[in-house]
């Protein structure tokens, strides 16, 4: 004679897996007595095994997110040439120390360019005259470094709004991004962040295909340029200008402005 | 591919599924899922053990949920179903062929946040009982509990809609 009759919660934990074996027992010889337990029983296993079914459908991976992983090309070289180095005159250790390094480096970028992609989701918020001087204080007081806000007026694109965000769950890095825009819908994105350095000094770049972007770093600053749909050649120039800028902390020589200027003027509009 | 963008992507699927338990909404979820990802790929410290990093990503996103609720001003905790007792038996007496992805997923969205996020941990994110509590920060037993309130709410919703999966089979054999 089994008198024992499980609670709602044992029902549950039992499909769940969760019951110790004892439990899983009685709960399975009251079960085995009682035909609407066993009803029970059952509507909560289908209950379940429907809801584990909803996401079965769904593939995702990193492409589809736009956080594709990014195919370096100086880096390559650079880091083969490094690790070979590194192991020449330290062995593994250090070897191990550039691994880490490049691993910053993906995260990095993977996450200016997931913003970039955020952004163009966004409906455009133009910022002008005092709003934007006054936001720009408060956002670049938060990066707690002095860094020089380049002018992309040669490429025809404007400031438009600072985002300031922590970009890594430790919230260690503060983070700002930059948002240029142009007339014609263009936005490039400048993402700045002053923490712990990991990316190269000169400049590089990342491209997958859909979203290319540049990335180097300057002092303690690391930088990432990222535009979508952009003539090459415009953005090339506009990235190069860009990076000297930050580097120099002043604006280009006016032969640069000048040949990106033209390098505008003939491209292409940007593509959605 | 880096270590920590093949790593994640293995739970891509069950994030999304989760988030879009939690939003709703298929582009909010993919954005959820695209913040969550851009920032686990960023993490400085990443748990080594594969429950514990399964544990860190769905709490990542879900904070990420939470975050955006509270920016809207909505208070999630303040919503709570009513736990459904009133008429359990009839609840558990539905057709179980009533229990389908449609009308689960209504079911689900007119769950409180509370009620859809402990289902979704312990059945789309496969958490179990005790690492629910944890990312939770509730004892195990509070787990028990809500999960199998959440559960009858979600039947009562479920028996409650007037909706019947299409009979294609019994289509086919008058044919």
């Amino acid at each position: 004679m089994n008198d024992y009759t499980p609670s709602e919660e044992d029902l549950n934990a039992y499909v769940d897996g969760e019951l110790s074996p004892h439990n899983r027992a009685r709960v399975a010889q009251a079960v085995a007595a009682d035909p609407k337990l066993a009803d029970r029983i059952a509507t909560l296993a289908r209950l379940k095994s429907v809801v584990m079914g909803l996401s079965e459908n769904q593939s995702m991976t990193l492409d589809d997110l736009g956080i594709a992983t990014p195919r370096y090309s100086r880096p390559t070289t650079r880091i083969a040439a490094s690790i070979l180095a590194v192991v020449l005159i330290a062995g593994v250790v250090a070897a191990g120390f550039w691994n880490w390094r490049a691993a910053e480096s993906d995260a990095w970028v993977a996450t200016a360019k997931s913003r970039h992609l955020a952004w163009l989701t966004e409906s455009g918020e133009q910022n002008t005259g005092d709003k934007l001087t006054s936001m720009l204080r408060v956002t670049m007081k938060r990066l707690e470094v002095p860094v020089h806000i380049p002018d992309m007026r040669s490429a025809k694109l404007t400031l438009s709004d600072a985002v300031y965000f922590q970009h890594d769950e430790s919230e260690k890095y503060n983070a700002v991004q930059l948002r240029y825009t142009g007339r014609r819908g263009c936005r490039v994105s400048l993402t700045l962040s002053h923490g712990e350095a990991a990316l190269d000094t000169s400049l590089s770049e990342v491209d997958d295909g859909h979203s290319r972007g540049f990335y180097w770093r300057n002092g303690e600053v690391n930088y990432a340029l990222f535009a979508t749909g952009m003539d090459t050649t415009r953005f090339t120039l506009l990235a190069r200008n860009v990076y000297l800028a930050t580097r120099e902390k002043r604006e280009p020589p006016e032969p640069k402005q000048r040949e990106l200027r033209v390098a505008t003027d003939t491209a292409t509009p940007c593509r959605a | 591919m880096p270590k920590a963008s093949r790593r994640i992507e293995t739970y891509l699927d069950r994030l999304y599924g989760y988030a879009l338990s939690l939003s709703g909404a298929p582009h909010d979820a993919k954005d959820l899922v695209q913040e969550c990802a851009a920032r686990a790929i960023a993490a400085r410290k990443v748990p080594e053990d594969e429950s514990a990093y399964r544990a860190w990503l769905f709490r990542i996103l879900r904070n990420i949920f939470l975050d955006g609720i509270r920016k809207l001003q909505h208070e999630p905790t303040s919503i709570e179903d009513a736990d459904g007792s009133e008429d359990v038996a009839s609840i558990w007496d539905c057709e179980r062929e009533l229990i389908s992805g449609l009308t689960v997923r209504m079911g689900l969205q007119k769950l409180s946040t509370r009620h859809r996020d402990i289902i979704s941990l312990v059945d789309i994110a496969g958490l179990s009982y005790s690492e629910a509590a944890a990312l939770l920060g509730v004892p195990e037993g509070t787990v028990m509990s809500r999960l199998s309130r959440a559960r009858r709410v979600l039947m009562g919703h479920i028996s409650a809609e007037n909706v019947h999966p299409f009979p294609l089979a019994k289509m086919k054999k008058s044919q």
